[in-house]
């Protein structure tokens, strides 16, 4: 027992070693993908954080630097080459030294070449970053290298190179590093679902779901292709999730772009939209008999009356007929479109409702002018119908056919539709919001992945505040997953959120606790405190790079506010303006004014307004920063 | 502040690579064409190579290629009289810019200087071996070595000189 807190401390120690141990590791583990904000002017550039939050402006440009030597290390490990391999320790040696060689070719491509004009500076920077490289070729090639690269045999070469010397040692030294990166792939004897293959990618997510977006070097994807899809749908929940692998192949179909699940529905619906439309006939007889109508009717003095009543209507009927085609066409077009055609259900269904209201205007018009005709027609001595209205009566029950017909085929379109479009919901959301890397993402082996790539917010189409970008990059063994050899291993993973960090307007409406409290003048007639007066602000806000909470909750606005107060209690408001200032996402507002009609300052609070008052509009309007 | 002159260069394809004249002043020179180049200065006659020795040529190209300093020249002092007469300029060179190091003058090749310095940036040797330092032990005349050399003198150049 008396040993017991002895032990115990023992055991701390040895807890608090591996704590630190695995602390250290941890942090000594460089990632893969180094993030790199660059703002829309150039004058912000700064690294985002490996982890914890990673705010970025809605306009940024994010590069992407890719740590080459780890991940070739990376790549041929996942091959199964033993870290302990030689020709790996080598390459990893080479990549070490190679690791500037982009800055150092950019530099001279940037600064040296065609009309540049370079500076003192620039020649410093080169020289500082060649001998960089230099002096670590010195210190580690090996005997065998170093003698081979300053041998007669490489002078006489360079004599004849024609460029820099240190893009010289670079070309050198990457020929090296390509014969090891050979020698090890040799290992898979050419076993193509063997070979390792690297793959970055980006989505767009937010709540209504997600997209690829494009990587420059990365991918293949245009911004243009993913621009129009435009309507998410709402995140995947894990049910959802479960739900969706249920739904792989059918996923796997369209996001490959394979024709198997989409031939089969586009068939469907083809076969379903040939049986639609029964009501096509009835509107060819009721055409027909309309205009047989109106031929008899016009022949005789007395059925003249009758056929004014057809003619009347004739436009309408036309009408419907224009949009009939117009609607077919749609439907048809959908079917062909299919199914990107899906997304747009919103656009269908109004097309389909706006004709339905169509025809059932005409159609109660019609109705109404054969009661009207009815009524009001002189009836003939033998009490018989008044001439013509039989005829009316019979084109009125082709009409009334002919709408209910259409109405019940209008219900049947969109009911296939929407079954449709339940049953391809879940594969919906995958389309857009899985994050599998499509064909269209580039596979890269080693020695050949471009150490850098570029996102572009303001390519990537739609986006707003709040929304999230998440950067993905992967190692693939083989290209088919179907092959038993095909393993995917998750290198790199990080969500970046999209806020309005650079300065920018907003303008949004306000309700505002108006005071103006010098009550010594004689113009302001307010015997309460305050009075509630509408107010209109023009605000600027900015962000934060390093508070999700400030963004999301806090966010602050400086500004003007234009209010309309009525402090003479004459009943007309005066003008009011004045300086604000907000917060909690502008739902709260403070400032000072003077009310230009009364000649009275007054400091006011106010709160966002979730309606309009006085005619001011309370939606915020975001104008573009600047 | 000395005025410019121009040097003779004795090997007509070799543009930015000079020699002094064979005069009675040949310090004074030495001082001049200092102030006016960034200079890797070579004491070696280059015995069996072909004319124009192939490191020669890749020293001059080291100040013709993409990213040479307008200022690069190579100084060729292949004679051991003119080496004589510059020595005590060269040691006093490069022990300002290497106090404290030892070194022997006969088994220094090739130094470089700053554009206006009086101290040398980069030495490289005849045998690398004899040099106490272990840091040496590849400084062997190369072009890999001129280059370094090249670039220490670069970066010793101060911020306020025309170009």
């Amino acid at each position: 027992m008396k040993n017991l807190p002895s032990r115990l401390i023992h055991a701390c120690y040895w807890i608090w070693l591996l704590v630190s141990a695995i602390g250290l590791s941890a942090q000594n583990a460089r990632p893969f993908v180094t993030l790199v904000e660059e703002s829309t002017t150039g004058k912000h550039v700064d690294t985002i954080p490996a982890s914890g939050p990673a705010i970025v402006d809605i306009n940024s440009i994010i590069h992407l630097k890719i740590d080459i030597p780890a991940l070739e290390n990376e790549m041929f490990r996942f091959q199964g080459i033993a870290g302990s391999d030689e020709r790996l320790k080598q390459l990893n040696g080479l990549n070490e030294l190679l690791r500037n060689q982009n800055g150092i070719l950019q530099l001279i491509n940037d600064k040296f070449s065609g009309s540049s004009q370079p500076v003192l500076e620039d020649y410093k920077k080169l020289a500082e970053q060649s001998d960089y490289l230099l002096d670590g070729l010195e210190r580690n090639l090996s005997d065998a290298l170093y003698n081979e690269l300053t041998s007669d045999e490489m002078e006489l070469k360079f004599s004849k190179f024609g460029g820099p010397y240190i893009v010289f040692v670079i070309n050198w030294l990457e020929g090296k590093a390509d014969v090891l990166r050979d020698s090890l792939v040799k290992g898979l004897n050419g076993d193509s679902t063997l070979m390792v293959y690297f793959r970055l990618g980006a989505f767009l997510k937010n709540k209504s779901g997600g997209r690829p977006v494009h990587v420059e070097h990365f991918d293949e994807i245009s911004p243009e292709a993913y621009s129009e899809v435009a309507r998410f749908s709402p995140p995947l929940s894990e049910g959802e999730k479960s739900a969706l692998s249920q739904t792989v192949q059918l996923n796997q179909t369209i996001g490959e772009n394979t024709s198997t699940a989409s031939g089969f529905f586009k068939q469907v619906v083809k076969a379903r939209i040939n049986d639609l439309f029964p009501s096509d006939s009835s509107k060819v007889i009721l055409k027909a008999t309309y205009n047989a109508s109106l031929t008899k009717l016009n022949q005789q003095p007395d059925t003249k009356p009758a056929a004014q009543v057809l003619l009347e209507n004739e436009l309408n009927l036309n009408r419907v007929d224009q949009f009939y085609s117009l609607a077919s066409q749609t439907y048809q077009q959908f079917a062909d479109n299919f199914p990107q055609g899906i997304f747009g259900q919103n656009n269908f269904d109004q097309i389909f409702n706006q004709f339905e209201q169509l025809i059932l205007n005409s159609y109660k018009t019609f109705n109404g002018d054969v009661v009207s005709f009815q009524q009001t027609a002189v009836t003939p001595p033998d009490d018989t119908s008044p001439p013509g209205l039989p005829t009316l009566e019979k084109v009125d029950n082709l009409y009334d056919n002919y709408v209910q017909g259409a109405q019940k085929d209008i219900s049947g379109i969109k009911a296939i539709f929407s079954q449709i479009s339940s049953m391809l919901n879940p594969f919906r959301k995958s389309y857009l919001a899985n994050e599998d890397l499509s064909d269209k993402v580039s596979r890269f082996t080693a020695g050949k992945i471009p150490p850098e790539g570029l996102l572009e917010l303001k390519y990537i189409g739609e986006r707003k505040a709040g929304d999230e970008i998440l950067v993905k990059a992967v190692l693939e063994r083989g290209q088919d997953r179907k092959n038993r050899n095909f393993e995917q291993k998750e290198l790199y993973r990080r969500y970046i959120t999209i806020a309005r960090v650079a300065l920018h307007v907003k303008m949004s409406g306000s309700l505002i606790l108006a005071n103006p409290y010098n009550r010594d003048n004689p113009e302001v007639k307010l015997t309460t405190r305050y009075q509630f007066a509408p107010n209109y602000g023009i605000f600027l806000k900015w962000g934060s790079r390093k508070s999700k909470f400030y963004n999301d909750f806090l966010s602050f606005g400086v500004g003007m506010g234009f209010s309309s107060p009525d402090f003479n209690l004459d009943g007309t408001p005066e003008f009011g303006a004045g300086l604000m200032v907000t917060a909690i996402r502008d739902f709260f507002s403070a400032g000072w004014g003077w009310d230009f009609g009364v000649d009275a300052p007054y400091f006011f609070m106010g709160f966002n307004i979730p309606f309009a008052v006085g005619g001011v509009q309370t939606a915020g309007v975001v104008e573009p920063g600047f | 502040m000395t005025d410019s002159k121009s040097f003779p260069i004795p090997i007509a394809t070799l543009t930015r690579v000079h020699s002094l004249d064979v005069s009675d002043q040949p310090v004074e020179d030495f001082t001049i064409f200092l102030d006016q180049y960034l200079s890797l200065i070579i004491l070696s006659d280059f015995p069996g190579d072909p004319s124009p020795p192939l490191l020669l040529e890749n020293a001059n190209s080291l100040c013709t290629q993409e990213g040479a300093l307008p200022q690069q020249r190579v100084l060729w002092i292949p004679g051991t009289a003119q080496q004589e007469a510059l020595k005590a300029e060269l040691v006093a060179a490069i022990e300002a810019g290497f106090p404290g190091k030892e070194f022997n003058f006969d088994n220094i090749i090739a130094l470089s200087l700053a554009q206006g310095s009086k101290q040398a940036a980069y030495l490289i040797f005849k045998d690398p071996a004899l040099s106490p330092d272990p840091s040496d032990a590849r400084k062997k005349l190369s072009t890999f070595q001129m280059q370094r050399a090249f670039n220490a003198a670069v970066l010793q150049m101060p911020n306020d000189t025309d170009q």
